[in-house]
Formats: structure tokens, C-alpha cells, sequence
């Protein structure tokens, strides 16, 4: 082994096992001086670089570790009861949404409108008995304890998804529309309302509404007053 | 129902109680070494720190990728020399001068005291192409063909940087010598 490749092999590798290395020490006392200070110098920088650890830093690491473990799990945590909490509001809302059906439904705009959609019922006469009408009625748990007078039609109709009934009742002044719409959540009414035809008056009774629509000139309320006094639900 | 967690089964727990376990090992067989090297890396405690955080952060996710205990050591350095690397994509960093590890102690060791901090001055002094296989050997006992492998270089590039390592610190050394020898006489 020459001098240049002994000297690199020492400083690149100051505890090489290397057979060539030895026996070139071996034979010059010289070289094996040299070697014996390459590896006093390795002992001086290994000892250099072994420079202190902060104090505890094991201890950091494994708390690093266990927060960061403990929030992952948090956050799973979160996120099904998210979820969970996003069914239940969905959940609650359809059920709120399908009691309710339609938010706020004004039974005075809607009982015009009947009357323009089935102007046929102001026309017909079916010639209805208060049996028939009663038996009509009877679905509403409600009943005419007396004559009403004449009555033209009488059908059922739909108040936005309420089962309503819809009469022509005969009266001195003339036909007159009468509603009769069971109580339903989100109904609001007037008490008397009208446009350039017809004028109505609105009656709260205690499970339905009572609508009475005529022409401008009709005296609604004689009429009203014996449906009135007539007219009772069962409880 | 939807509010009740699935309580684990006990397999899962035994594993995450095993990952657990290997992590703490992990942790306290190879962190001052890892500290070390990261710290040469650097040049700075506290950066220093921080990589080796990062770098065990890192490891802890990936644990169940390390399947040979006796890889882990060339693992989380090279998980540390991307975390090393990151830093610096992030960010230039101003080269920081290598911390001093100041002695307090000036006994009768003074002499001793002041080369092992000139040695620490000329080790942190190298470039960086001959400091990182120095301290892979001098650190982690390294072989050659080991430092070839964990740097990606041929192993007769990493002997001669090896060489001219060492070379330097002593060449320094010794005109450190000379010129207070030339004071002192």
C-alpha cells in the first residue's frame, strides 16, 4: 500500500480492518504512528459531535405524539356526531315540514278564488235535502240542527290539501256561497273581505270556519246568523 | 344507534397498544442520536428541535410502514434529510452560524476544553457534502457502503469526502498549532 492510499484509507476510515492496512503498519513504524493519531483525532471528533440533548426531549416527543393522537381522535369524534346531529335536524324538520304542509294559507283569497274556478255551482241547481247536506257534514263531525233553506250544491272541495265543504245556499237577496273549513294549522282569515264582484264575511266557530261569499249588494248577515245558531259540531 | 361509538374491537386496541409501544422504543433508542445528526444538519438547537419533532411526528403515521426494526435508524434519517429539505423549499433560510457549545468549566482540563470546542468550530466549519458521511460515521457507525446508500452517492465519492473531511480538521488543527507555537516561542 502506498503512502497516498494508506493516508486516505486512515482518515476515510480510521478503524478500517483492512489486511493491507495492517501489514503496511505493521512493517513501517512511521505509517503505524500516523494511523494511531488518525484515530486519536476520530476519538476528539467523535466526542465533539456528540453534543448534549436538550433536557426532556424524549419526553417532548412522546407528548407530541399523544396530543396530536388524542385531537386526531377528537376530530373523528366530531365528525360522526355531526353527522348524526345533521340526520336528527334533517329528520325534525321534514316531520315539523310535514305536519305543517303549506306555511300560511289565507282561506279568504282561496274562497274567492273556488268561486271564479267553479262558477258552474252558482249556476246548477241540484236541489239539495239537509239529510244530504248533513251527511256531508257528518265527515267534519258537524251537523245542521235545523232547515237551512234551499240549497243548490253542495260538494266537497280542497282548501290547499283541507277538506272543506263548499254550499250554495238560497237566501232573500239571492244565491249565496257558503264555506265551511275545518281549523288547520297556518289558516289565516279575514273578517270580511271582497273584490270588484263579490264580498265575503268570515265566521270563527270553534272547530271550523264559516265563509260567506255574495254579490256586492247581498245582506250576508241574516244568513250567517241562522247558519249559525244552526250549525254544531260534535265535540 | 347513531349517538353510540362501536366500542373497538380488542384486536384494535392491541395493535394501537403495540404502536404505541414500538414508538416509545423508537423514541428512546434513536432520539439524541437523530437530535445529533439534525443538529449538525442545521446548525441550530432549536431549528434542531423543531426537524426532529416533525421528523418522529412523521414516523409515528407511518409506523406500520417500518416493518425492520433494524431499518429504522436509516428511516427516520431519511425521513429527517426530506423534513431538512422541506424547510428550506418553505423558506430561505439566513445560514446560521453554528451554535457554540460553551464551556463553563475551566479547570485544569482548559487546554482539553478549548481544542474539543475548536473541533466542534471546524467540524460545523465543513461544507455540507463532507460534514453529513462524517457525521452518518461518526454518529451512527456508519459503514462506507451504508453512507453510499443512505445519501445516494457512489462509495468512492464517500470515501474520498471521508477523507478530505478529516483532512481538513487536521490540516486546521495543525497550523492552529504552528501559529501558537510561533506566539508562544
Amino acid at each position: 500500500m502506498d503512502d497516498l492510499e494508506f493516508r486516505r484509507t486512515i482518515y476515510a476510515d480510521p478503524h478500517s480492518q483492512d489486511e493491507r492496512l495492517k501489514h503496511t503498519a505493521g512493517k513501517e513504524p512511521a505509517k503505524a504512528q500516523a494511523w494511531q493519531e488518525a484515530k486519536q483525532l476520530d476519538e476528539r471528533i467523535k466526542r465533539a459531535a456528540h453534543v448534549a440533548v436538550p433536557e426532556g426531549m424524549a419526553q417532548r416527543l412522546l407528548l407530541r405524539q399523544s396530543m396530536q393522537e388524542f385531537r386526531q381522535q377528537r376530530q373523528r369524534r366530531h365528525w360522526t356526531l355531526g353527522l348524526a346531529a345533521s340526520f336528527v335536524l334533517m329528520v325534525g324538520l321534514s316531520f315539523v315540514l310535514w305536519q305543517q304542509g303549506p306555511v300560511e294559507v289565507d282561506l279568504t283569497e282561496n274562497a274567492l278564488a273556488h268561486i271564479y274556478h267553479e262558477e258552474k255551482a252558482l249556476i246548477v241547481d241540484e236541489d239539495i235535502s239537509l239529510t244530504q247536506v248533513n251527511a256531508k257534514l257528518a265527515s267534519f263531525g258537524g251537523e245542521f240542527t235545523a232547515d237551512i233553506g234551499k240549497v243548490y250544491y253542495a260538494n266537497f272541495c280542497h282548501f290547499k290539501h283541507v277538506k272543506s265543504l263548499h254550499l250554495v245556499v238560497g237566501s232573500p237577496q239571492g244565491k249565496v256561497t257558503v264555506f265551511i273549513v275545518p281549523h288547520h294549522q297556518g289558516q289565516k282569515t279575514d273578517d270580511a273581505f271582497s273584490d270588484k264582484r263579490y264580498q265575503g264575511k268570515t265566521l270563527d266557530m270553534q272547530q271550523a270556519s264559516l265563509i260567506l261569499v255574495g254579490d256586492k249588494q247581498q245582506q250576508l248577515v241574516p244568513l250567517e246568523e241562522k247558519l249559525k245558531t244552526r250549525l254544531r259540531f260534535s265535540a | 344507534m347513531f349517538f353510540r361509538k362501536q366500542s373497538p374491537s380488542a384486536s384494535v386496541h392491541a395493535d394501537m397498544a403495540n404502536k404505541q409501544k414500538r414508538y416509545e422504543a423508537l423514541v428512546q433508542a434513536l432520539h439524541g442520536d437523530i437530535y445529533r445528526y439534525a443538529y449538525w444538519l442545521v446548525g441550530d438547537k432549536a431549528v434542531a428541535e423543531d426537524i426532529v419533532q416533525e421528523t418522529f411526528l412523521r414516523a409515528w403515521k407511518s409506523l406500520d410502514s417500518l416493518l425492520d426494526e433494524k431499518a429504522a435508524k436509516s428511516w427516520l434519517i431519511t425521513i429527517l434529510r426530506r423534513e431538512n429539505a422541506r424547510r428550506f423549499e418553505r423558506k430561505q433560510f439566513d445560514l446560521v452560524d453554528m451554535d457554540d457549545y460553551s464551556l463553563a468549566d475551566q479547570g485544569p482540563e482548559h487546554d482539553e476544553q478549548l481544542q474539543q470546542q475548536e473541533i466542534h468550530r471546524l467540524i460545523a466549519s465543513l461544507a455540507e457534502e463532507y460534514r453529513e458521511p462524517l457525521m452518518l460515521q461518526v454518529i451512527f457507525g456508519y459503514s462506507g457502503d451504508e453512507i453510499a446508500q443512505q445519501l445516494d452517492l457512489n462509495k468512492n465519492t464517500v470515501m474520498t469526502r471521508l477523507f478530505r473531511a478529516r483532512n481538513q480538521i487536521k490540516e486546521a488543527l495543525e497550523s492552529a498549532e504552528q501559529n501558537r507555537g510561533r506566539k508562544n516561542g
